[in-house]
């Protein structure tokens, strides 16, 4: 089925259509719209799963983590200050290898305060051991959802997984998006697989204080499940692709293969990369986007060969970790160092708070990549009127201005 | 007569509006009907305020070929402007239409309300979207309709209402004559450096006093009081009332009220026991002025 809906609604199909048992809900802007079409359904009886508001995103991912455990499938979706209520239980839900999925609809972090996407809420979960994948489209905020079990619920990995998708200019955005069908859905996925609670099997989990080599054991063993869901990502694309006809990759290569220089970012703003690219191509510059769809497992091997004999990248951060830089640069720096003629690269921070990048960033990050000067801190893109704006506004604050 | 053709290029159109006039659904109305005459759509609503009166508006971005276009546009072709007291808040660009009763320069004006009749804003959405509808190559009437029936929640009657109103809107705005497209203002920008600011001036605090009148929350306004000097005794009751704190008082202990941050939420007019506030339209009065 075709319709034209919005990312919030395209990921309560990924959850309806994965048949999810149980989901948690607490609202926040821009998330809502998910869990309210989720309850509609479940108050319909169009969907069979159990819908409990919670008070608050701490205890909602608590119970969520809870459920998994027991055996049923979990869905659940949060953002922005949501997520970082709940952040303690990240680390605590990876750790029971609990494979559900929770949708993060990502909105700036206050302060200052702001409802507009962008990712230090969810790249704040890097480390967390959730397994992440970013939605550039409406499209894809279903499909990963999709995607998002067939990974978590592989045996090989057995982790859970944050979707992200932008907020408003996904959340609140329609676009066209292919429904897939409940039975090939049904197909694609297989139940999820967990020995049910039962007298027989009541296991109780290790949180008391082990002993340290005891704990990097099990740590380190979720960084092993990380490196394994690699090869469960190749999987999972290859077998959807064979069901819906849809192709994601860890990295999708946008112009790329024969590209001098290439762009890198992620999610929604990616179009407008896309965008830039091909404006540019008609100019005879030779441009090339990579996006990242999965951020964790990070894809190093796809990396190092997708920049094989590039001149020089430029990584757009919609993010920043001050006192460094952005942050995706510093994982795409690290990933290859050392590699053989690992290009130039330079580092732009853009979006900030959602602010939408114009052909003018682009036109410069190209430039500073052409003239292989590659400066040594991060570039903020801001434009003198949006310097001006700042100013106005700051003198309304200081002195009551105009 | 249709101007704007998506097989030829992408076409961006804005709504501008108040919360309760139905511009998100009348974005989605013109999506749908773009939607299922076979163009690739994208349509959203911004809210600034998220309340009843205050400014909204609503995009739809259509074309032949693939989008690739998110967010708000940096340019739009066509600006349907739904409530005219809005219309020296907004920018127009591109084909601009104006729901106004009358003419007025480089824009086409449809009465909307005229067709409306004693539905009211209700069906405000349909005659918008109707309106926009007509002014783009590829959709046809059949087209509206069914994106009316599949977009707006309402009741058999009314819903029939509503789509006989999009269509007689949609041939009447078929034969007006095309007008004058008001082009972009070409935006003159530039990349610069940040330089570092002592925390005294890059901490986002607010110092100044009284900045939130700044704020002209009256722009939210679909009433407006207004005070019969003559009927009211001096009782204070609307100015201690004011949920805003934008009513003062005159020499003779009478209400001033200042229009540049008075909701219109009208609890001054249900505290008064002299019946000396009206409302009067916002509608209305800005033609008036
Ligand atoms: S309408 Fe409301 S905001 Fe305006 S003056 Fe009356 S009470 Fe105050
Ligand atoms: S409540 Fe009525 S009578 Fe009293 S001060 Fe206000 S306008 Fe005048």
């Amino acid at each position: 089925m075709n319709d034209l809906i919005t990312g919030n609604e395209a990921a309560a199909w990924g959850a309806r259509l994965a048949k999810v048992d149980y989901v948690p809900i607490y609202p926040i802007t821009p998330q809502t719209e998910i869990v309210e079409k989720i309850s509609k359904w479940a108050a319909d009886g169009l969907i069979n799963a159990r819908v409990t508001r919670m008070e608050s995103e701490h205890s909602m991912l608590t119970a969520a983590g809870a459920a998994a455990l027991a055996g049923a499938r979990v869905f659940t979706a949060t953002s922005s200050q949501g997520l970082l209520y709940a952040f303690e239980m990240l680390y605590n839900i990876s750790g029971w290898r609990a494979p559900l999925v929770m949708v993060n609809v990502s909105r700036g972090l206050a302060s200052p305060l702001t409802l507009l996407p962008d990712h230090n809420d969810v790249l704040a979960a890097r480390d967390s051991g959730f397994l992440q994948f970013h939605a550039e489209t409406c499209q894809e905020a279903l499909d990963s959802v999709l995607l998002a079990y067939r990974i978590a619920e592989d045996s090989r990995v057995m982790l859970p997984a944050i979707v992200n998708l932008d907020g408003f200019y996904l959340s609140f955005t329609r676009e066209r998006v292919d429904v897939p069908e409940q039975k090939d859905v049904d197909d694609f996925l297989g139940p999820y697989k967990v020995k049910p609670l039962s007298k027989e099997n009541l296991p109780s989990m290790g949180i008391t204080t082990l002993d340290p080599a005891v704990y990097s054991y099990f740590r380190y063993q979720v960084h092993e499940a990380q490196k394994q869901a690699i090869k469960a990502i190749d999987d999972a694309t290859k077998r959807f692709e064979k069901f819906f006809g849809r192709k994601l990759k860890a990295i999708e290569a946008y112009m790329a293969e024969d590209a001098d220089y290439l762009l890198i970012m992620t999610d929604s703003f990616s179009t407008i990369g896309k965008r830039a690219v091909k404006r540019m191509r008609e100019e005879n510059v030779k441009v090339g986007l990579l996006r990242l769809w999965a951020l964790r497992p990070f894809p190093i091997d796809d990396l190092v060969q997708a920049v094989k004999g590039k001149r020089g990248i430029a990584v757009f951060d919609q993010d920043l970790s001050p006192g460094l830089g952005g942050i995706i640069y510093q994982e795409i720096a690290g990933a290859l160092y050392g590699t053989d003629d690992a290009p130039k690269l330079a580092s732009f921070i853009g979006g900030l708070g959602g602010k939408i990048p114009t052909d003018l960033d682009f036109e410069y990050m190209v430039k500073v990549l052409k003239e292989n000067i590659p400066p040594n801190e991060p570039h903020l893109l801001m434009s003198k009127s949006d310097m001006e704006l700042v100013k106005k506004q700051r003198e309304i604050a200081l002195r009551g201005g105009v | 007569m249709a101007i704007l053709d998506p097989s030829k290029g992408i076409v961006r159109v804005v709504f501008y509006g108040r919360g309760g006039q139905g511009i998100k659904t009348a974005g989605r109305i013109l999506g749908r009907s773009l939607f299922t005459s076979g163009f690739n759509v994208q349509d959203f609503p911004i809210y600034g305020a998220e309340r009843r009166g205050a400014p909204v508006y609503s995009y739809v971005i259509t074309s032949s070929e693939e989008l690739l276009e998110r967010g708000p546009p940096e340019s739009v072709d066509l600006t349907v402007i739904v409530d005219k007291s809005l219309l020296n808040l907004v920018n127009p660009e591109g084909v601009l239409l104006v729901n106004s009763v009358f003419p007025l320069e480089n824009a086409m004006s449809v009465d909307m309300n005229s067709f409306i009749g004693k539905l009211g804003s209700y069906a405000l959405s349909a005659a918008a979207a109707s309106a926009s509808a007509a002014l783009i190559n590829g959709i046809g009437r059949n087209e509206v309709i069914e994106a009316i029936n599949k977009e707006v929640i309402a009741n058999q009657y009314l819903l029939k209402k509503e789509v006989e109103i999009a269509v007689s809107v949609f041939d009447y705005v078929k034969k007006l004559p095309t007008p004058k497209t008001i082009g972009a203002k070409p935006k003159k920008d530039e990349l610069v450096e940040l330089s570092f600011d002592g925390p005294d001036i890059s901490t986002p605090l607010i110092l100044a006093k009284g900045t939130s009148t700044l704020r002209k929350t009256g722009a939210w306004r679909l009433v407006r009081p207004v005070v019969n000097l003559e009927a009211c005794k001096a009782c204070y009751l609307c100015y201690l009332a004011c949920p805003e704190g934008v009513i003062k008082l005159n020499d003779e202990s009478k209400p001033i009220i200042s229009y540049d941050n008075c909701k219109g939420c009208m609890v001054c007019q249900e505290v008064c026991p002299f019946e000396a506030i009206k409302a009067k339209p916002e509608s209305e009065v800005s033609l008036i002025e």
